[in-house]
């Protein structure tokens, strides 16, 4: 058998999509060797393992909520068919998840997931894009230079209160629903972070990314020097 | 960074203790492994702490993503980020696993066997030398466990691995575990094996713990390593007559860093006992 011939033959039922019974007759034909036709199977659950590790981290809160609502095997028919819709494509395993959120929200009315649950994953995402957020030069040397927003701030709106839910100990079974602006960002000791705006908060940063001026002792003073504690602003007003 | 060559008796630098490692004496130490795939590709803290264990070791890359024997193309991203990642440590070289682990045009995470042929041979040399080329370094290629053989054999594994270290002209990551995991998966006289093996290739040594399901043994690298495989690991050093950098992996169910440490500990009265540590 050809190495082109061996990869068409195999990769499909490493990518779960063939079963194992037919894979080891296409690789071996009738008179398989044992032991070697059985343990292909144990590639065959690697593989498995690796596509459920690709999400179950980053998305846990995703996760637990949809097995508390749907069962264990709604979850996992949910991540096999989403690597089918979306397969592997990074050699960093979690970026292999970055399409889950939009792919729950189009699955949610055939899987009967709660309208929070695809916004809960995507909060999950931004966390983690927050985390490894790559180093930005002009974050460094954070109280000089003119007053800016820190390269990993990203804001993002949700239909539900998530961060206070998640928050909240004990968590009720579901965020409340409202319109809610977080934000996301890496404080000074490099922790990623992510808090529900204020009012003041975007006045704040408005102005700080329109280049205008922001006074200290003004009444949005005490949210600014927040924002630069915090590390969301760098800089010196 | 200016290249600083590996001696000596190395860690994996996993999440789990690498603040701890950093932040003690770490007796022991002297050069630090690091998987690209959990560091590369990442900012703030994983930077941090790369760049704080690479001024304190040197520090090789020992990546699981080449795929040099897969049949896509050889992931540019991925070969841009090990050549930055390289040049940043001062890594001596790069290392990955002789096995394939894409499928369909995507990676699938694992380290995947090889049908041993002399296409496979011919095939995965190319890579080998094209990714070399590519980052810049010197390509170290590693053992894999297989836990099947792949229809279509022409050449024994180390026919295989000897054909293609040749062919790619290049150095060897000699995983005693693995070794000592396929001789009983597989049946086959692991020293006899190692005795096959072009040792003037050998860079690096790997050794490991396994976990044992049912009647095959998973190289999982849990746990500590197993009388056999430090006898294993005598034997290569004796064969070799020269002590070459060794590097313990314990990669789940991890440990407090000084029972990691113990297992490093544990190499060296081997390495001593074979007569090639002064």
């Amino acid at each position: 058998m050809k190495l082109a011939e061996f990869y068409a033959t195999v990769s499909p039922f490493l990518q779960g999509r063939k079963d194992h019974a037919s894979t080891v007759r296409a690789l071996w034909g009738d008179a398989a060797p044992q032991p070697d036709s059985a343990r292909l199977a144990i590639y065959g659950r690697f593989c498995r393992v690796h596509r459920f590790e690709a999400v179950d981290s980053v998305y846990s809160y995703a996760r637990e909520a949809i097995v508390r609502l749907r069962g264990e095997p709604a979850w996992e028919e949910l991540v096999e068919a989403y690597f089918v819709a979306h397969p592997m494509h990074h050699v960093e395993l979690n970026e292999n998840g970055s399409e889950l959120a939009p792919f729950l929200a189009a699955q949610a009315t055939a899987h009967q997931l709660p309208a929070w649950i695809p916004g809960l994953a995507e909060l999950e995402w931004w966390e983690w894009k927050t985390r490894i957020a790559p180093d930005d030069p002009r974050d460094e040397d954070p109280d000089q230079g003119p007053l800016r927003i820190a390269s990993t701030v990203e804001l993002r709106p949700f239909t539900h209160d998530l961060v206070e839910w998640l928050d909240s100990e004990p968590r009720a079974d579901a965020p409340p629903q409202g319109q809610t602006l977080v934000l996301f960002w890496r404080d000074r000791e490099l922790a990623a972070r992510r808090e529900s705006a204020s009012e003041e908060d975007l006045q704040v940063l408005k102005a700080v990314s329109e280049g205008a001026p922001v006074d200290p002792s003004g009444p949005l003073g005490e949210t600014l020097e927040d924002l630069r504690g915090a590390g969301i602003l760098l800089g010196a007003p | 960074m200016s290249v600083r060559q590996l001696a000596g008796f190395g860690l994996g630098l996993r999440r789990q203790f690498a603040r701890a490692l950093l932040d003690h004496e770490a007796p022991g130490v002297d050069w630090i492994e690091i998987t690209p795939e959990n560091w590369m590709f990442y900012g703030g803290r994983h930077t941090r702490l790369i760049d704080e264990a690479a001024e304190r070791w040197p520090t090789t890359p020992h990546s699981v993503s080449l795929n040099v024997g897969g049949l896509e193309p050889l992931d540019h991203t991925f070969l841009s980020a090990t050549r930055a990642l390289v040049r940043r440590v001062g890594a001596p070289f790069f290392s990955d696993h002789l096995c394939y682990s894409s499928a369909g045009g995507g990676p699938v995470h694992d380290l995947l066997p090889l049908p041993f042929t002399h296409e496979a041979v011919a095939h995965s040399a190319a890579r080998a030398r094209e990714a070399q080329a590519r980052v810049e370094a010197p390509i170290v290629l590693e053992n894999a466990t297989f836990y099947a053989h792949m229809p279509g054999a022409e050449l024994d594994e180390a026919g295989f691995l000897s054909a293609t270290l040749e062919a790619a002209d290049c150095g060897m990551l000699l995983d005693v575990n693995n070794v000592y995991v396929n001789s009983q998966n597989h049946g086959f006289d692991p020293k006899a094996f190692i005795d096959r093996l072009p040792l003037s290739r050998v860079v690096q040594i790997h050794v490991a713990g396994h976990t044992r399901v049912g009647d095959t043994i998973i190289d999982t690298h849990i746990g500590p390593v197993i009388d056999p495989v430090w006898d294993l690991y005598e034997h290569l050093l004796t064969r070799a007559g020269r002590l070459i950098p060794t590097l313990v992996e314990w990669d789940q169910e991890i440990p407090a860093l000084p029972v990691v440490l113990e297992e490093l500990a544990r190499a060296r009265a081997v390495a001593q006992k074979a007569c090639v540590l002064q």
